[in-house]
């Protein structure tokens, strides 16, 4: 019988599992299954706490790591992008400061609006107004993202509102006159407006060319004048009120179409799937029309003639009224014509003189039409 | 949440805060809200795609996605590249895509994701070339027509065939 190694007046009961010493029962201590001695426990757990600690080092460090790193990542990509935003900025704002305006001070012809999304940056001397940095001529061009434009050019002052979309936006209320100079007749109005509406008013006022685009609001043009006139509408409706261009293209997309007064040399309207409504127009001399589902309605009774027209509808109803004067109409309707009562011979349907100036007046149509005086 | 990633959490809000804060009073910007939400993502994306490289994760496409959307979100208000609807739906596109490709990078490499991020990024790119390209109309046509529907049968198909060794039928 084997003595205890650390009490040898007693019998060993069992061996310690790392050094094989003899041990007695006071002397030997179960730990995870196994017996051990004191002293090899002692290493055993003095190991182990060792492990734990580069563990919760090694834990730590990779915090620290991944912290560092993370912090890193984002100071480079947010400061990136706004040094970025801070030189596009400062490259397209520096035509305009080599630019010399004649009438203004520079501070009132480039502003640098409140934020970044408004660009408002004119050059104006004796022949005209000129936005340096675009390389065209003869121009204003004013944009504005998540804002509700309002551009008045009355006389010499374009007045430019805004009004945001969104609470959190802060150029609520803000507005900025430009006043131009008195030899100069004519300018261009360039209007893109992103995600808002446009309401543009240029009464006495000659605009050369005016091109106003909206993607989901609506426009609305009042009193107004231009050679060229170009609207092109997202989501919402147009309506022109009184206005008169030598040249004038409607492009809609889901909204209504109303125009109200005003006359037109040439004017061509596409509309997606609203309704279009022309009346109390004082002269059209080409009209072409191409519409989606909606309904046409033209109303010629405070017309003049002559006119040559061109209309292409779809599903929707098709109504024209013509007044007291002569008209040729020209008819290929998908149901028919919805007035019994009309002197139609055939397709073609006639009123008044034909000889004299008349509106000679073409229509396809997938839906009813409707014609009457 | 760990404790490490809740006071994370707490100091990447309050700097994204103070970055809103200067921002708008010195009139850079005119969304503080969606800065504020631009530069959370941002960070909390680097955060999470620091902590999968560094403890070896198999997947870190999600974090890289978050990333990639805040900093699509941060062009946007920065006016770098212009906002649209169609712009936003390709910037997300673009951003899952890119996060499942460069995720085969940085982490385990998988074949199938490696394949949906190319399809999603490609969609991504198609979306925002139609948007903010001035494309003709027919190129435009065809890109929203046949390549998306080109696009998204392929998507069905590797939907269809599973994984190579996984999801078998019990």
């Amino acid at each position: 019988m084997e003595h205890c190694f650390y009490h040898p007046e007693r019998d060993a009961v069992a061996v310690c599992s790392k050094c094989g010493k003899p041990l007695c029962k006071e002397c030997a201590i179960e730990y995870k299954g196994k017996i051990y001695c004191k002293d090899c426990l002692a290493e055993i757990k003095g190991k182990e706490t060792e492990q734990v600690y580069a563990k919760e080092e090694n834990t730590g460090r990779n915090t620290a790591k991944v912290v560092i790193t993370a912090i890193i990542i984002s100071a480079v990509i947010i400061g990136g992008i706004i040094l970025l935003s801070v030189f596009a900025r400062a490259k397209k704002s520096g035509g305009v400061a080599n630019g010399e305006a004649n009438n203004f001070s520079e501070s009132k012809l480039s502003v640098p609006f409140n934020g970044s999304s408004i660009i408002l940056k004119a050059d104006i001397d004796d022949s005209g107004i000129s936005i340096v940095n675009s390389n065209k001529t003869g121009r204003i061009e004013i944009s504005g993202k998540n804002t509700r434009p309002k551009v008045t050019l009355k006389g010499n002052t374009l007045t430019v509102s805004y009004e945001n979309l969104f609470p959190w936006d802060s150029n609520k209320g803000k507005k900025i006159t430009v006043s131009i100079p008195e030899n100069v007749k004519s300018a261009d109005l360039d209007i893109n407006v992103k995600t808002g509406s446009a309401y543009v008013s240029l009464p006495d006022t000659n605009v050369a060319n005016a091109e106003i685009k909206t993607a989901v609001g609506s426009t609305d043009l009042e009193n107004s004048k231009a050679e060229y006139l170009k609207i092109n509408n997202g989501t919402g409706s147009i309506r022109l009120t009184n206005v008169s261009a030598s040249n004038c293209t409607v492009k809609d997309g889901t909204g209504t179409c109303t125009i109200t007064g005003g006359e037109f040399g040439t004017l061509k309207v596409k509309v997606g799937t609203g309704t279009f409504g022309i009346s109390s127009v004082s002269k059209i001399r080409t009209f072409s029309y191409n519409g989606g589902t909606g309904d046409f309605n033209m109303d010629l009774s405070q017309t003049s003639p002559p006119m040559n027209a061109t209309i292409q509808t779809g599903m929707g109803e098709t109504e024209i009224k013509v007044g007291e004067n002569p008209a040729r109409i020209t008819v290929t309707a998908g149901n028919g014509l919805n007035d019994s009562s009309l002197p139609a011979t055939g397709k073609v349907l006639t009123f008044g003189n034909v000889n004299n100036p008349h509106f000679e007046i073409t229509i396809t149509s997938g839906g009813k039409v409707r014609i009457g005086r | 949440m760990t404790e490490t990633e809740g006071r994370y959490l707490i100091g990447a809000i309050l700097i994204s805060f103070g970055i809103t804060y200067a921002l708008s009073v010195a009139n850079i910007v005119n969304s503080p809200f969606w800065l504020f939400v631009s530069c959370l993502l941002v960070m909390e994306g680097a955060y999470y795609t620091a902590k999968g490289i560094t403890l070896k994760k198999d997947d870190i496409s999600f974090p890289l996605a978050v990333l990639f959307l805040g900093i699509f979100e941060l062009l946007f208000l920065f006016n770098l590249i212009h906002y649209s609807f169609s712009v936003f739906i390709a910037a997300v596109l673009l951003s899952i895509g890119l996060g499942l490709v460069v995720s085969n990078f940085l982490a385990k490499y998988s074949y199938r994701k490696m394949l949906s991020g190319i399809i999603v990024t490609v969609f991504g790119a198609l979306f925002a070339i139609s948007s903010m390209l001035n494309v003709t109309d027919k190129v435009d046509r065809w890109i929203r027509g046949y390549g998306i529907g080109i696009l998204i049968i392929i998507l069905g198909i590797l939907i269809i065939f599973p994984p190579k060794g996984g999801n078998r039928e019990r």
